[in-house]
């Protein structure tokens, strides 16, 4: 640990300590608390011009008391005396309006602990190379792209966790992160807009060699010309990483996370040892593994982390709730809700599209919310139509719709390959069973 | 507390810089079937300066508001003005000199206690569970704060504004025959204007109780509705969605930024891209001497604010800027830089997006539908430079032979905008305003209006 880290942590140290003794002194029977800052430093692009650098340092602290099971919450963005006082006061305020809940509950104390990850000094020039060099490489490979923004920052932050039952975690931490939105433009004809980008804790390789980003500038050129979708037909959807990945998370989301767990409305909740996808299909939460880049093994909610196994061979094994969820509910609380793996399968890539007669490529999914029972509908955007075993022309104005319940259900491949992006590890997916329509 | 906060440095800054300062105070309830699941306030508060040197800008934030901090997030602003042109050189000259305003636009002060919130919340969610038995499941949210801000410019520019902010929301579930969990949720309150604190919004609490009946209602109409057929459609979008319409399908194409992105607007500025009958204006502060949802008087480069006609009677007419891109474009600024947080540099935004109305009655409209759909309630959208948009609807209904038949439950609509735009036949003679929330690199709170519009558009269904 650096002298800036070792300085911060024991000033939030000596923060929470302040913090928790006049939670107590004030009533609460109990709290946990965190103590944050970070710097980010970001140069942007607009137009595929250097625009602007920003600079923004954050702090915050946010406060959760509890005055036996009755629980209120306070927070602010500064770390000056006066304002944490008040928000102290007014978490302890709050949870005396609340009603006892059982399932207000504060996590066993695991004791102290840090978790220092890289420590790099913000260097502006490095960043700045680096996106000239994407620029670069970029018009060289693929010389119809245009990039209407892109940002690319470093940070650097620090965080501190307290619990009264005497958890004491600091983490902290630099890294690098990019996006930006691209199009492939001819003339006055233009693509749809992609994103591409990266996550690294260093900066040591070419952007353009981070995951994906070398097969959306190649397709978005190919989708300068498009062709309208014609009429409906039920067919095959192949999902890349991305989309697979934005797809779990809508089975997350309505099936498995506290929201539609404590509401009652998750399709799957008297699901559990019963078989709710394809045998095909496994998926597990674990920050832990070892193709991700370093993640805190704390829990937001004090745990210390563990791999979850939440579907095996098409089997619910496991919710994806918290502590507050599981005592809600009556269920296990899941031991990490973070970081999606998904293992890659049998079928090379090639041999999944070899083995599609009619159906698309999606590689941008932008519809609205899917509904709490699963059903979804939405644009095709930056997607090709496959036929006869091979991706053909770029689509437009192409509509898909189904109910990703079922479509988890109706699983044709798995690839062999995955996306390693440092936070997820992910397949592609071919199911079957998706309306497509266009005009 | 901001409240002349930066005016002593307006006649200290060098060059051109922007200095702003923002606080905020929340106070939010959130209830899941009676169970409080959120309970809790939060108070913010930091500023920002960004600086102009040689084209390339600098900015940067923190959350003291101090005069210390003035002058280190002013040195950190050039400091990195100065990395770009070191590397750079410099790109532009320097803007020229800006009309200097000052306005302020606040009400008096005010606070709400979190228990008012909470407890509101509480009679809401009682009023739910004891009016409609047959529900699985019932959310409801309030919220009320406080939102301060102040902006000087280097041009001499001095605002302040005030703004209590209400949210009242509920989601209602329901079990349909077919099994199928059916949800519909609106909100109650949403204001955003010089006199609605929160303690005024529920002064009038059985307003507040009728729109929670009609929420329940349409859910019951969901409850037995079917899907949408997948296909185009004549469809009559309500006047609820207009504004949605004039935001994604068509505004943000006309951000002057997107337009040097790529955008389709580009190469139309002067032709006709719609129907002669469809004017759309992105309005400042008022429409037709009546406020708007999200009023802008100066905006964050501290340009005084007016509407920006995007098209008129059919032909494309302008694009919203910023001064960097007014200049580049040779138009007028007319204030459409907008920042949201104090951590946020201003962006091109739209403030009060809208397609003016017509004179068609909307019976007459659906009676003019042989099959097709009505849509009425508005979720969520995204546009593209291709002007090819969608957004969701929650609910809407059958048209056969011109009149209304089953309700259909969540949909999403397509189209090509500018080719959607030709398709227009028949606007009513209603505007209805709303608000929503905008999220291009920062989320950011838009006005959206416009009467029931008639045009042919992609749906998704089975």
């Amino acid at each position: 640990m650096n002298d800036i880290h070792r300085a911060e942590q024991a000033e939030f140290k000596a923060i929470a300590e302040e913090t928790l003794e006049l939670l107590k002194s004030l009533g609460a029977t109990g709290a946990h608390l965190s103590v944050s800052r970070s710097q980010n430093d970001e140069l942007n692009l607009d137009a595929g011009k250097f625009s602007l650098v920003r600079t923004t340092i954050s702090s915050s602290i946010s406060i959760n008391a509890f005055i036996g099971n009755k629980y209120g919450n306070a927070g602010t963005n500064t770390l000056d005396k006066t304002a944490i006082e008040k928000a102290a006061r007014d978490a302890v305020a709050s949870a005396e309006l609340s009603e006892p809940d059982d399932a207000n509950a504060i996590a066993p104390g695991i004791g102290e602990h840090e978790y220092v990850f890289v420590e790099e000094e913000v260097d502006l020039g490095r960043v700045y190379d680096r996106v000239t060099e994407f620029l670069a490489d970029t018009k060289k490979e693929f010389p119809l792209i245009d990039f209407v923004q892109f940002i690319a920052s470093f940070t650097s932050s620090g965080s501190y966790y307290a619990n009264s039952n005497g958890t004491r975690v600091y983490t902290a931490g630099t890294g690098y992160t990019g996006g930006g939105t691209v199009c492939a433009r001819d003339g006055e004809r233009v693509s749809s807009m992609s994103g591409v980008g990266f996550t690294d804790r260093h900066l040591d390789k070419p952007i353009i060699d981070y995951p994906e980003n070398r097969r959306t500038l190649g397709e978005l050129e190919r989708q300068i010309e498009t062709v309208p979708y014609e009429g409906k037909t039920v067919g095959t959807i192949l999902m890349p990483a991305g989309i697979a990945q934005e797809f779990i998370g809508y089975i997350v989301g309505n099936c498995l996370g506290n929201g539609a767990l404590v509401a009652g409305i998750s399709p799957w909740r008297d699901k559990i040892g019963e078989k709710v996808t394809d045998e095909k299909f496994s998926f597990v939460f674990d920050r832990a593994d070892k193709r991700l880049k370093d993640f805190s093994p704390v829990t937001n909610d004090g745990y210390i982390a563990e791999k979850q196994v939440i579907i095996e061979n098409g089997i619910l094994k496991s919710f994806a709730l918290s502590q507050y969820g599981a005592l809600k509910t009556g269920l296990p609380r899941a031991t990490d809700t973070s970081c999606y793996i998904v293992e890659g399968g049998e079928t090379p890539l090639d041999e999944i599209i070899a083995g599609i007669e009619n159906g698309i490529l999606m590689n941008r999914f932008s519809g609205g919310s899917p509904t709490p029972d699963g059903t979804f509908s939405g644009v095709a955007k930056n997607s090709f139509r496959i036929a006869d075993g091979k991706i053909a022309e770029a689509v437009s104005e192409t509509m898909v719709s189904g109910n990703f319940l079922e479509m988890f259900n109706n699983i044709i491949a798995i690839s062999r390959e995955t996306i390693e992006d440092g936070s997820n590890v992910m397949p592609w997916i071919a199911v079957s069973g998706v309306t497509i329509s266009g005009k | 507390m901001l409240e002349n906060l930066l005016t002593p440095f307006k006649s200290k800054l060098d060059g051109h810089t922007e200095l702003r300062a923002q606080h905020y105070i929340a106070h939010a309830a959130q209830l899941i079937n009676g169970n409080v699941t959120g309970n809790g306030s939060s108070e913010t508060q930091g500023l920002s300066a960004r600086v102009y040197a040689g084209g390339l800008w600098g900015f940067a934030s923190a959350s003291d508001c101090d005069e210390r901090s003035v002058r280190s997030v002013i040195a950190a602003a050039d400091r990195n003005a100065k990395f770009l042109t070191s590397r750079l050189g410099e790109q532009l000259p320097p803007f020229g000199a800006q009309k200097a305003d000052f306005h302020r636009n606040a009400t008096p002060e005010g606070d709400t206690e979190q228990k008012l919130v909470l407890d509101f919340a509480r009679e809401i969610d009682a009023y739910i569970l004891g009016k409609f038995t047959n529900l699985i499941s019932r959310v409801v949210i309030a919220g009320a704060g406080v939102s301060e801000r102040t902006l000087v410019t280097s041009d001499g520019a001095d605002f302040y504004e005030y703004i209590p902010q209400t949210q009242i929301f509920t989601q209602m579930s329901v079990l349909a025959d077919d099994g199928a969990v059916v949800d519909y949720s609106d909100l109650l309150a949403q204001e955003a204007c010089e006199t609605r604190f929160f303690t005024d919004v529920i002064a009038n609490p059985a307003k507040i109780f009728a729109k929670i009946d009609e929420i329940y209602e349409t859910l019951m109409k969901k409850r037995e509705g079917v899907f949408a057929r997948a296909g185009e459609f004549d469809v009559i979008l309500d006047s609820k969605l207009a504004g949605i319409l004039a935001h994604e399908a068509i505004g943000h194409t006309t951000e002057a930024d997107l337009v040097l992105g790529g955008s389709v607007a580009g190469p139309n500025l002067g032709k006709e891209v719609a129907s002669p009958m469809v004017t759309l204006v992105d309005f400042a502060n008022n429409y037709r001497g009546e406020p708007v949802p999200e009023r802008i008087f100066i905006d964050d480069e501290g340009t005084v604010a007016q509407d920006v006609t995007l098209i008129e009677n059919g032909v494309l007419k302008g694009f919203m800027h910023n001064r960097e891109t007014a200049r580049v474009f040779g138009h007028e600024a007319l204030g459409n830089a907008r920042a949201n947080n104090f951590t946020d540099e201003p962006l091109i935004r739209m403030r009060n997006t809208a397609i003016l109305p017509g004179k068609d009655k909307l019976d007459d409209m659906i009676a003019s539908v042989e099959d097709g759909y009505y849509l009425s309630q508005p979720t969520n959208g995204q546009a593209d430079l291709t002007s090819e948009f969608m957004f969701g609807t929650a609910i809407g209904y059958e048209i056969k032979g011109g009149k209304l038949g089953r309700a259909i439950r969540d949909t999403t609509i397509s189209g090509v905008a500018f080719d959607l735009l030709k398709t227009v036949t028949m606007l009513s003679d209603e505007m209805t305003w709303g608000r929503g929330s905008c999220g291009k690199k920062q989320s950011i709170a838009v006005g959206m209006g416009g009467p029931s519009v008639k045009c042919r558009v992609n749906l998704g269904g089975r």
